[in-house]
């Protein structure tokens, strides 16, 4: 498992190292590249840019200059929120996010393995085909047209829940936006797990669990649920990011103070520095996520260990 | 009566004989590949035809009537905008937009991931091991963010909506195409092509494409209905195709800003946005299985 | 002792083209204590005889008649009263071991849990059941062994384990299916060893499903011959050897490869024998004895209806219309 775990490790390196060069390739290429008049940049941030980057200096040397900004934390100032820095400002909207994003994620695994799971178990009844025609159309519909579509069913209509916006962070504020976020994954893990179930249903040391006169249940959680969760947990790394992704749009609907509404904020008003920053932080989260994931399937599959 | 039907049924006698034959008559059977087939023809059809048709066009603002609701008689059949724009014509026309870009997109990616692919099954050896472990370095990036970075960056304008977005999916095509050329690189036939002095790109035309243009369409069309989804996403935002163009990522963003007061805003562009995805979806799946009738449920 | 009974027992597949009845009319008395052998060839039924018995048949599949183990009577029982019979009082054994154990799970925790679940036994005890077992069916460093994964195990001690786990439940009758087919040869001898072994000190009532004679031979008292879906013979092992009475079972034994025979053909030409033709389709078997349309004894009179299993003599029936001595 040890072995497993550093070579996993050892492989996000590489994937950081491609974020961030690419982020700052990307960076080098665009102030004073190919801009037309109009965007202007306010004169003290050119000359902040200008030292931050070291325009004038060698590449490599920037390059390292750059790594060595990021090392300490120091993602520069943002364009448009002059008294902030990027560091400060990503640190106000983080907790709105990681409520919603990890609210979701959980959401998504548990309600999409519970329907995953009850639709396999009555396999081509009418249970199973109601769930997974749900399931497809709830991939196909985009998370940002079930959200207005909700917000105006039970916020507007129904008036069950408020429409938008944060409040205290109180939990009511929170029902909608994760919902909305979660529902496609929902359908995608609901569907996941109900083809993993069911082929492992049919496996033979299933029988043979049966054979030995295990009960329905012990047979379910302790010989079928590892199995048939596995690919589920191999689809939790891109599913987080998928999340975090969907939640830029999310927090936009709703009006949420997160990271993604700075994000769009910052990408209106051409702050360079500000979303070169929240793309670095998804960017290593989403590493991050992947990595715990490929972690916590390690620890699931005992031949993968062994390996 | 019935023995005309009888008599008409497909025996395994009938079918067609090659792979692509024997696929396309599967997905001939299957009721809803051939739904989604018929929709998404209706839709491409509107989306390409109506704009010319309808009375109505897509840019003409008016402001007497801003925000009306369907109405067979006014010929708004969709409504109106906020700008009194006819919804139907704007919707159509940024059918077109979302279509293409989907299209488009995803043919990039193919062109890249296909060859990126092959080149890399084909040579095998380092070279392979060097472009794969490049794929699974980029493959863990968060591209959506990207994209949307050099939207920022470098501007809003459609050629860069395409490659941008293109660029994004090649990935797992490139891992599908190389999977199936190192699966065939090692079959006879290539072999016995090679012995007999046939050159290598006419191999890779007669032998190798064929072969794996199986899994490449069905992931085509899998992708083509992600790429519309990310075009969506990043229209949403504001990002995408500028005015006047529109697409349905934009109306729905429309829409969803004024969904109390004109909630069709939001209805139409939406559903068909969802009614294409999921058919293009169904679609993907049902190729899935016609091209491997081992596979599936 | 009558140990158990089967009556009439019918076994019908739900498949895709419709229902498919794979056993029929089976009848069979197990006395307690005996080997019983049961041959066939692959798609004889012999297999889903014991599934249907136990209910571990496909979901649609419908299961008819009788089998009484003592006064239970097991078709048509309840998933929770056959859950308390399977491994408590009829274990099974399967043909491939390593497709038979969970690839996730020790193979401690597989073994113990027979005994949680059947015996009432906390971890601690059920743990050291497990590894007395394991010991029992000669498994070498078993308590190192036990916190391994199927993988990690050979062929054939992966099979000896499979035959721990199913005497663990203490059952009254052991059915093992295939054991020694997926194993290779020389594995195939311990294994036939170990059962014959249990046979002598546990006295165990035992039905060893094969389509390979010799390993019936050696280990069986009494032998059934199944042919598509009915038994066609049943015999003492020693009576069946030496003189098969139905035509099916004078094939199969006339195409085992003896070397002190030479094999059939123009001039001794050393051929093996074979039975021409093929096992029928479920789907569509002939009128009357199914074996007819490859019978060299067969007539019109064989057409009409499957011939009734019928005493022979002591201990013997056979399904025939036209049986024979050789």
């Amino acid at each position: 498992m040890f072995r497993y775990a550093v070579a996993r490790l050892l492989g996000a390196i590489p994937t950081l190292f491609a974020l961030v060069t690419i982020a700052f390739f990307l960076v080098r290429l665009a102030p004073g590249g190919p801009f037309d008049d109009e965007r202007q940049l306010p004169p003290e941030i050119e000359a902040n840019l200008q030292r931050a980057y070291n325009l004038d200096a060698p590449l490599t040397s920037q390059y390292l200059r750059y790594l060595g900004d990021l090392a300490r934390g120091d993602l520069g100032p943002s364009f448009k929120y002059k008294d902030y820095s990027v560091a400060e400002l990503i640190a106000t909207g983080l907790p709105a996010t990681l409520r919603i994003g990890l609210s979701a994620l959980v959401v998504a695994v548990l309600a999409g393995v519970f329907c995953g799971a009850v639709a396999a178990l009555r396999r081509n009844g009418w249970v199973d085909r109601v769930v997974m025609t749900l399931a497809m159309t709830g991939i196909a519909i985009p998370n940002f047209v079930v959200a207005p579509a909700l917000t105006l069913l039970l916020g507007v209509y129904l008036r069950l829940l408020p429409v938008g916006g944060w409040g205290d962070g109180a939990f009511r504020f929170l029902i909608l936006p994760v919902v909305a976020l979660a529902l496609p994954k929902i359908a995608y893990v609901a569907r996941l797990t109900r083809g993993s179930l069911a082929e492992v249903l049919g496996s033979p040391y299933i029988r043979t669990a049966r054979a030995k006169g295990l009960r329905g249940t012990t047979i379910l959680v302790r010989h079928a649920a590892r199995a048939a969760l596995l690919p589920v947990v191999s689809y939790l790394g891109p599913t987080a990011a998928a999340l975090l992704t969907g939640s830029v749009v999310i927090e936009q609907i709703f009006g949420i103070p997160g990271l993604g509404r700075y994000f769009v904020q910052g990408a209106l008003n051409r702050d360079y520095t500000l979303v070169l920053g929240i793309v670095l932080f998804y960017g290593t989260l989403i590493i991050l996520l992947n990595l715990l994931a490929d972690l916590a399937y390690g620890w699931l599959d005992p031949r993968v260990r062994y390996d | 009566m019935a023995g005309w039907i009888r008599g008409c049924a497909m025996t395994d006698a009938v079918l067609p004989r090659s792979p692509g034959g024997r696929a396309w008559a599967r997905l001939r059977r299957n009721p809803t590949a051939v739904a989604a087939m018929i929709v998404l023809g209706v839709i491409a059809g509107l989306c390409i035809v109506g704009p010319w048709v309808i009375p109505h066009s897509y840019d003409a603002v008016s402001w007497e009537n801003i925000l009306t609701a369907p109405d067979w008689s006014s010929g708004h059949w969709f409504g109106t905008d906020p700008n009194g724009r006819d919804l139907l014509a704007r919707t159509l026309v940024g059918g077109r937009i979302s279509l293409m870009v989907g299209l488009v997109a995803s043919l990039v990616s193919l062109v890249i991931g296909v060859s990126w692919g092959a080149v890399a099954g084909y040579t095998g050896g380092r070279v392979d091991g060097v472009m794969m472990r490049i794929v699974d370095i980029l493959y863990a990036l968060p591209f959506m963010f990207f994209v949307i970075l050099l939207m920022v960056y470098f501007g809003r304008n459609i050629v860069l909506i395409f490659v941008a977005i293109g660029a994004v999916e090649w990935l797992t095509m490139a891992r599908i195409v190389r999977g199936q050329t190192l699966s065939l690189k090692r079959r006879e036939f290539i072999e016995a092509a090679r012995a007999i002095g046939v050159p290598g790109l006419t191999i890779v035309r007669r032998h190798i494409v064929p072969n794996v243009a199986g899994p490449v369409i069905v992931f085509l069309t899998l992708t083509i209905p992600e790429v519309m989804l990310i075009e969506s996403f990043i229209s949403f935002l504001g990002l995408g195709v500028q005015e006047p163009m529109t697409s349905w990522g934009v109306l729905i963003s429309e829409g969803a800003q004024n969904i109390e007061e004109a909630p069709w805003l939001l209805a139409f562009p939406g559903t068909c946005l969802a009614l294409t995805l999921l058919c293009l979806n169904l679609l993907g799946d049902a190729l899935r299985d016609a091209l491997d009738p081992r596979d599936g449920r | 002792m009558t140990s158990m009974v089967l009556d009439g027992l019918t076994v019908t597949l739900a498949t895709l083209s419709g229902p498919r009845t794979v056993v029929r009319q089976v009848g069979l008395t197990l006395q307690a204590g005996e080997t019983l052998g049961l041959v066939g060839e692959s798609g004889s039924g012999k297999s889903l005889l014991w599934l249907g018995v136990l209910g571990l048949v496909p979901p649609g599949t419908v299961v008819g008649g009788s089998a009484r183990l003592g006064d239970t009577e097991l078709v048509g029982a309840g998933e929770r009263r056959l859950a308390d019979i399977r491994g408590r009082r009829i274990a099974m054994v399967f043909q491939d071991p390593m497709t038979a154990l969970n690839p996730y799970l020790t193979i401690g925790r597989q073994l113990a849990e027979v005994v949680e679940r059947h015996h009432g036994a906390d971890r601690a005890a059920a743990r050291r059941a497990a590894l007395e077992m394991l010991d029992r069916v000669g498994i070498p460093d078993a308590a190192r062994r036990l916190d391994l994964h199927p993988h990690e195990f050979s062929g054939g001690m992966r099979q000896r384990a499979t035959i721990a786990m199913a005497l663990l439940g203490r059952p009254e009758i052991l059915v093992a299916d295939e054991p020694t087919t997926a194993l290779d040869v020389t594995v195939q001898a311990q294994i036939l060893d170990l059962f014959a072994e249990l046979k002598r000190e546990a006295r165990l009532t035992q039905v060893l499903i094969s389509h390979d004679l010799g390993v019936v031979a050696g280990l069986a008292d009494r032998v059934a011959v199944m042919y598509a879906g009915r038994i066609v013979e049943i015999a003492g092992v020693d009576d069946l050897f030496a003189r098969p009475l139905h035509p099916y079972s004078q094939g199969l034994l006339a195409a085992m490869p003896r070397v002190d025979r030479p094999g059939i053909g123009q001039d001794g030409a050393g051929l093996l024998a074979t039975i021409p033709g093929q096992p029928p389709d479920p789907a569509r078997l002939p009128p009357g004895c199914a074996f007819a349309p490859r019978c060299p004894l067969a007539d019109d009179g064989c057409t009409q209806a499957p011939p009734p299993l019928q005493g022979r003599g002591a201990g013997r029936q056979v399904a025939c219309y036209k049986a024979v001595a050789p």
